[in-house]
């Protein structure tokens, strides 16, 4: 693996709700199709809406201040968030305190579920029809979404101006 | 920086720092060693004695629970010899004599040809409890300490400060979850939570209404310094999805 921070971009209006991305992660981490055992969420909104929803890989986790086992540490190289799930004693705090919901403990593998980058290849990225998902180094990612930002408030001013 | 010693275990050398126990040594060969009060998170206890290997040091052959035996100098350790077995056989024989219907002590019992009991010391009860302590040392790591032992030999248990419901308990189960025979029960109805003879009235998420946590465990998050709200995790991750919609 090369040495850049790299970080899942999520583009939701690229997202065609096939939850493709779903299948490829709980296969991956849990060896079954199984939605509900995937460590990212699509949530479907009204018509066209998608959002899929994953681990934000915090730069001051919660998650990892709630743990205190250290089962949780936040890998200051590859800034990923990553589980020692022998070193869980399933206390369920990490759970209670990711104020995104993007943690779940499973109850029968004893070991939280959370978004591990799948170690530096994520299959999400990887199986994602549309590139709703990418995974890019860091630097590319903010300031692509920052282009895109100026590009929408410019949008937005020019349209006031009218 | 760390001195690093040179152990032999089953014929093949590792190098590790002084004051790594036996198991851990054994870990990075690859080399499994049966464990029941073992847990990666918390401090060596040397309850079950499962871990039993036989060490070579200093002219001297013995047995040591690789758990808590720490690496002091150039020793020889072997994990399967006839000894290691037959004093992992006892051990098997013992932990199935308190409590024969743990399924664990089952598996192991067959995996390693334990004899079955003679039925005049087959204890006539339910218990689960092997003494291993892991719930001991699991509500001691999250700092609230509200399980020992109590009493000696035979009668030796574990429970909560004067057999009473504790006052410190947090409800989150994390002794059940580590305990290796099921043996710690936790019951769930509705809006209550039951451990340890405690009840817990379960807080209900403000978003959708399903109970999902004790008021103590929000307490005990907010107090490693998170903010936590009275929503459900499921709720917090929709919420989040939703305004990420807006924006």
């Amino acid at each position: 693996m090369d040495n850049a921070r790299k970080l899942l971009m999520i583009a939701p209006e690229k997202c065609i709700s096939c939850g493709t991305c779903e299948l490829a992660c709980s296969l991956a981490h849990e060896g079954e199709f199984r939605p509900s055992k995937s460590r990212i969420t699509v949530y479907r909104f009204e018509m066209g809406v998608t959002i899929p929803m994953t681990c934000f890989q915090c730069d001051s986790p919660a998650c990892v201040a709630a743990c205190r086992t250290s089962a949780l540490v936040k890998n200051t190289e590859s800034g990923v968030v990553t589980i020692n799930s022998e070193k869980c004693i399933g206390c369920r705090m990490c759970e209670m305190a990711c104020p995104f919901g993007n943690i779940a403990y499973n109850a029968v593998t004893k070991t939280p579920m959370k978004c591990d980058l799948c170690g530096g290849d994520p299959e999400c990225a990887k199986y994602c029809p549309t590139h709703a998902i990418e995974y890019v180094p860091a630097d590319a990612a903010v300031s692509k979404k920052k282009y895109e930002f100026s590009a929408k408030m410019a949008a937005a001013i020019g349209e006031g101006n009218k | 920086m760390t001195e690093l010693i040179e152990i032999t275990i089953d014929g093949r050398k590792v190098a590790v720092e002084k004051g790594t126990k036996i198991l851990s040594a054994a870990k990075e060969l690859g080399i499994e060693i049966p464990t029941l009060c073992h847990h990666e998170a918390l401090p060596p206890d040397g309850n079950c004695r499962l871990c039993q290997v036989e060490v070579v040091e200093r002219g001297k052959r013995k047995l040591a629970v690789s758990c808590m035996y720490p690496v002091r100098g150039p020793m020889e350790v072997f994990t399967n010899t006839e000894r290691v077995m037959d004093a992992r056989r006892s051990v098997i024989r013992l932990h199935l004599n308190r409590c024969p219907q743990a399924t664990i002590l089952q598996d192991l019992a067959r995996e390693y040809g334990v004899e079955p009991l003679d039925e005049r010391f087959v204890a006539e009860h339910d218990d689960l409890c092997i003494r291993c302590g892991r719930c001991v040392r699991a509500c001691a790591a999250l700092g609230n300490n509200c399980l020992g032992f109590a009493g000696r030999g035979w009668d030796r248990t574990i429970i909560p400060p004067f057999d009473e419901p504790p006052v410190g308990c947090l409800g989150c189960a994390a002794c059940a979850e580590v305990c290796p025979t099921g043996a710690i029960k936790v019951r769930e109805e509705g809006n209550i939570r039951e451990i340890w003879g405690r009840e817990f009235r379960l807080v209900r998420c403000t978003s959708c209404g399903e109970y999902f946590a004790t008021k103590e465990q929000l307490e005990k998050v907010d107090s490693c310094g998170v903010e936590v709200s009275e929503i459900c995790p499921h709720c917090r991750k929709r919420d989040e999805a939703k305004r990420m919609k807006i924006s």
